[in-house]
């Protein structure tokens, strides 16, 4: 049988094939804020990429006889009362804040996806029960005390800081990929899937979690800002960053120097820390607009 | 005068792609006690005149490009948003498709009905009750006096779209808009539904607006009916001569494509080739010309307008329109 | 006559209504309750009730879409109801369904392409050059462009996804196929597109179709046999002729005459009910339709009927209604 006994159906009218991702990015380019934002972002990215290679931020641990110098040619933003250059400080902590963000939102988002797509597909069953009661007691225990207890348990392990806000903070996104995979299982595609013999592993994996991505793209930068957030407070409290130098740390020394009157070091790392959640915030936001199916115009 | 008069009423939106003009010169009239019947397929626009007419298109991304909509010889699209939220629910009332959505899910269908009496009628709270009872009794609610105390979610489909019609009824309006009030319920529900709006517009001399996309629909309740395309109207007249002498092309096509319960199987249906064009890409000329059996050459350079044929009964916009059949 | 190619005996299917702080099981909803019909190779057996009277969980507990509570489905001579692990994949290339949401029933991120060849994949059927051709093929028989093949489902209107769906339904050749309103969320200049489609590929490929709709008039076009249920119960099945000439149950009736016509010269005596559909979960005794129905005698409400054919052997017409046949007797009654 050929196509002449059914009526043709006309083409859509669209010249050329458009993905949700293209009509996303798309919408992404024409919204302003995003974008300045977004470059906010990359000048951030190109700081910390500068450090990694050695470019900048060099001479961040580097003493110097002038203590508390007020900003000059030579010291951007000043000393700090060990000698140290502010400016310098503060780039080299650009380094930190990524390092941790992007690790941290990285393994955050990938256990979240997971966890929440299994609990999701299962859901009744018991690998959802499982995970719900780990979420359930993760999420009883304050954060801090958490963090304290993590970093007391790996002492001395750089990476208790990190381990910590993982654990904490995959829950969330888990939470929203479940109820996610939830509604998507009730979608006809799916059952389709089933019909025609599709394994249940590849259904997760080919035809729910793709439609997840838009959740965790979101999630991962909301978590990145929230690492940040986090490190500068864990830092504070002094269970944080232990080697090298973050706009936590910075802040934390300054509180001896603000009660002198001097604000150099605490306004560099504040600004610093300010700008880049703002924008990252920002930048989430416009995200979450572009892949909105429903704001798809 | 008729009671609804709506004159070349044009509505554009706001999209991602263009402007796209959803309503473009419709024109239309409900006189007293009539029921006018709006039909044609998904994203005609049917919903956008209804509501143009109730004041309630989303602004932005919508507006009111041009036209006039008169109401009782007033012209409503200068009405202030205060003067037409007084005109909606006493004068002007409406039923929508989804009476789940379109009732309040945290309040009794008591607290609904006479929030609205006690707004537009200025009654007391006791008597709103009980003229509420009433009105449930009087669309067919079984023990209304319980009823009336029940939350929405405590009613089945076909008793809350009779709670919405209550409602819309309860202060006597002179026009009701009902945007496909029995799509979402099943066939012998939608027949309680219809028969029942058919009765109270009949007793109160309500004029009726029925928009639906069944042509069933139209044939069994309305007096008139306008048939739409791509956000025009294509032909209107009297329900009995559009459906046994439709003149439009696209009326006849989708008169043939119903399936209809017949003595004998058809070994194939009729169709219509092809599909509705695209607002923001129309063809030039006439909409219907690329689906069209009968274009003829000048159907690709102009739009036709709604053309009023002396011995026809109904009008239709189309250069080369059916041959009119006298009865 | 041959064997049937599908037959159902006794299919049930109830869902567990889970409540209080236990989640323990508190009730049954009896979406499907003991069904029994035969589909016969290449003819189409329509179903139509009212929303909710189990017309899906019926198509889907065949598909072992869900698992059935009870009863048995057999393609052929295969026992669909106890196949397991890669019978169960086996069996599934020769039973497919098509549904009703255009929108619901792609995956959006997922090129028309990628849909078709999935289970051409999964089943490890022929080269990745004969996939595509086969992909290519699938889209002449539903009538779409190859053009199309790389394009998402949101470019394409409802009609068009339909018939990817029904394609994608095609891929595995397969002797069956459950509708469940395949057509109902179409525009009628569409959906009898759609309808004309489903017949060719009916003739051109044999296959029995189960067809799912509310609409009387869609199955009437498109059907050999007809069935109606309520609340879970076939209550009459016939070839579409008897039914739709000579409707015997009172609920058949009803639904016939409450379909709108368009035609308004058509006097309609119209049978309108009165009361709503009672609940699965709480289906009433005796007759599942005495709440409603106009004909209700008094053993009605106690006695619940039997099916009986009225028909022929060659042409059965089975209806379960007391106005028929003989007066039941007391140890008639179901429990
Ligand atoms: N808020 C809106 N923004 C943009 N476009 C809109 C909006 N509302 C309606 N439209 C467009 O206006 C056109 C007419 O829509 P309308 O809702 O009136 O269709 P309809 O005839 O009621 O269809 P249906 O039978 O599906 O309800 C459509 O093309 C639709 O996309
Ligand atoms: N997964 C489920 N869990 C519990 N109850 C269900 C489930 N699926 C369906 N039901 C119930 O079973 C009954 C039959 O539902 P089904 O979807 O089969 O009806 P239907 O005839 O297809 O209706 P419609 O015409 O609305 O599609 C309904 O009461 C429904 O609420
Ligand atoms: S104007 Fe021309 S193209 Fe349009 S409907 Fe009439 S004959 Fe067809
Ligand atoms: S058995 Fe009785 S109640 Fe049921 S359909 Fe027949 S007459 Fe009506
Ligand atoms: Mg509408
Ligand atoms: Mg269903």
């Amino acid at each position: 049988m050929n196509a002449t006994t059914t009526t043709e159906a006309a083409p859509a009218p669209r010249k050329q094939s458009e993905s949700l991702w293209s009509k996303a990015v798309g919408k992404f380019l024409r919204d302003r804020w995003g974008m300045a934002s977004l470059l906010v972002v990359l000048v951030y990215l190109g700081i910390a990429l500068g450090v990694w290679a050695g470019l900048w931020g060099t001479d961040w641990n580097t003493l110097t006889p002038t203590i508390n110098a007020e900003a000059s040619a030579e010291h951007w933003f000043g000393t700090n009362r060990n000698g140290q250059d502010i400016f310098e400080r503060a780039i080299f902590s650009t380094k930190t804040a990524f390092e941790i963000g992007l690790v941290v939102a990285i393994l955050s988002t990938i256990l979240g996806a997971v966890m929440g797509a299994i609990s999701g597909f299962f859901a009744g069953r018991w690998p959802d029960e499982i995970i719900l009661w780990l979420k359930g007691v993760l999420d009883s225990i304050p954060f801090y005390l958490f963090v304290a207890a993590v970093a007391f348990a790996l002492q001395g392990y750089a990476f208790s800081m990190h381990v910590a806000m993982v654990a904490t903070f995959w829950t969330t996104t888990a939470r929203l990929v479940r109820a996610e995979v939830i509604r998507l299982k009730g979608f006809e595609f799916v059952e389709a899937a089933h019909a025609l013999g599709v394994p249940e592993l590849r259904i997760i994996s080919r035809h729910i979690i793709p439609n997840t991505t838009h959740i965790l793209l979101v999630q991962a930068t909301i978590t990145f800002v929230s690492a940040i957030k986090s490190e500068v407070i864990l830092s504070f409290l002094g269970l944080g960053v232990k080697n090298g130098v973050s706009w936590g740390l910075m802040i934390s020394e300054s509180t001896n120097e603000v009660t002198t009157g001097f604000f150099n070091n605490f306004l560099a790392a504040s600004a610093f820390l300010f700008v880049l959640v703002m924008a990252f915030n920002m930048f989430s936001d416009a995200l979450q607009d572009a892949l909105d199916p429903k704001k798809t115009g | 005068m008729a009671l609804l008069e709506v004159d070349n009423l044009q509505v554009e939106f706001a999209t991602d792609r263009g402007i796209a003009r959803a309503i473009d010169g419709v024109s239309f009239e409900v006189n007293e006690g009539e029921t006018l019947g709006i039909v044609g397929e998904s994203g005609c626009g049917k919903s956008v005149t209804s509501l143009s007419i109730m004041g309630l298109i989303p602004r932005p991304p919508g507006r009111i490009a041009g036209g006039e909509i008169r109401f009782a010889g007033e012209n409503l699209t200068r009405l202030p948003e205060k003067a037409y939220r007084k005109l909606r629910g006493s004068d002007i009332s409406m039923i929508f498709q989804e009476p789940m959505t379109a009732l309040n899910p945290v309040f009794t269908i008591g607290n609904q009905i006479s929030d609205v009496l006690r707004r537009h009628k200025g009654l007391s709270r006791k008597q709103a009750r009980a003229r509420g009872i009433e009105m449930l009794a009087e669309v067919g609610i079984p023990a209304p006096e319980k009823r009336i105390d029940e939350y929405p979610h405590q009613l089945s489909g076909g008793m809350r779209q009779r709670v919405m019609i209550a409602m819309a009824l309860s202060c006597d309006p002179k026009l009701l808009i009902a945007d496909e009030p029995t799509t979402a319920l099943d066939v012998t529900i939608q027949a309680q539904v219809l028969e029942l709006i058919k009765k109270l517009a009949a007793d109160h001399g309500t004029a009726v607006i029925l928009i639906t996309h069944d042509l069933g629909v139209v044939a069994e309740t309305c007096d008139r009916a306008a048939v739409m395309y791509c956000g025009k109207i294509i032909e209107q007249g009297p329900v009995d001569a559009l459906f046994e002498y439709p003149r439009h092309p696209y009326t006849a096509g989708l008169l043939a494509s119903v399936p209809r319960i017949r003595p004998d199987r058809l070994p194939r249906l009729p169709t219509i080739p092809g599909i509705v064009p695209d607002l923001l890409d129309l063809p030039r000329g006439c909409r219907f010309r690329d689906r069209c059996g009968q274009a003829l050459e000048r159907c690709g350079q102009f739009d036709p307008e709604l053309n009023a044929d002396n011995d026809a009964a109904t009008v239709a916009a189309c250069f080369n329109p059916n041959p009119v059949v006298t009865a | 006559m041959s064997t049937p190619l599908l037959r159902v005996r006794g299919l049930t299917k109830h869902f567990p209504v889970k409540g209080g702080v236990l989640r323990r099981t508190v009730a049954q909803v009896k979406a499907v309750d003991g069904v029994s019909f035969d589909i016969e190779r290449g003819k189409t057996l329509g179903l139509v009730g009212e929303s909710g009277c189990g017309k899906s969980t019926l198509g889907r507990a065949i598909l072992r879409l869900h698992e059935p509570t009870e009863g048995e489905v057999f393609l052929e001579e295969t026992d669909v109801t106890a196949a397991s692990g890669s019978e169960l994949k086996r069996l599934r290339r020769n039973m497919q369904i098509i549904f009703q949401d255009p929108f619901a029933s792609l995956s959006p991120r997922r090129t028309v392409f990628e849909t078709l060849r999935e289970p051409l994949d999964v089943h490890r059927i022929g080269t990745p050059a004969e996939r595509r051709k086969k992909v290519e093929e699938l889209l002449e028989v539903v009538g779409l462009r190859r053009a199309v093949l790389h394009r998402y489902p949101h470019e394409f209107s409802g009609g068009q996804r339909q018939r990817v769906g029904i394609a994608r339904a095609l891929a595995l050749n397969p002797k069956f196929i459950v509708a469940d309103e395949a057509v109902s969320a179409l525009d009628v200049s569409v959906q009898s597109q759609v309808l004309n489609l489903i017949d060719d590929l009916q003739s051109e490929f044999g296959i029995s179709f189960l067809f799912i709709s509310h609409d009387l008039a869609v199955v009437q076009h498109i059907s050999h046999q007809v069935g109606v249920m309520y609340l879970g119960k076939l209550v009459e099945t016939a070839s579409a002729g008897d039914l739709y000439a000579d409707p015997k149950h009172p609920y058949t009736q009803a639904l016939m005459s409450a379909i709108p016509v368009p035609d308004p010269k058509a006097g309609s005596e119209r049978i309108v009910l009165s009361g709503d559909v009672p609940s699965p979960m709480n289906p009433p005794s005796g007759c599942p339709f005495h709440t409603r129905c106009p004909a209700a005698m008094p053993h009605c409400s106690t006695i619940e009927p039997r099916m009986q054919n009225l028909g022929s052997e060659a042409q059965p017409h089975w209806v379960s209604c007391h106005l028929y046949g003989d007066t039941p007797q007391a140890d008639n009654s179901a429990d």
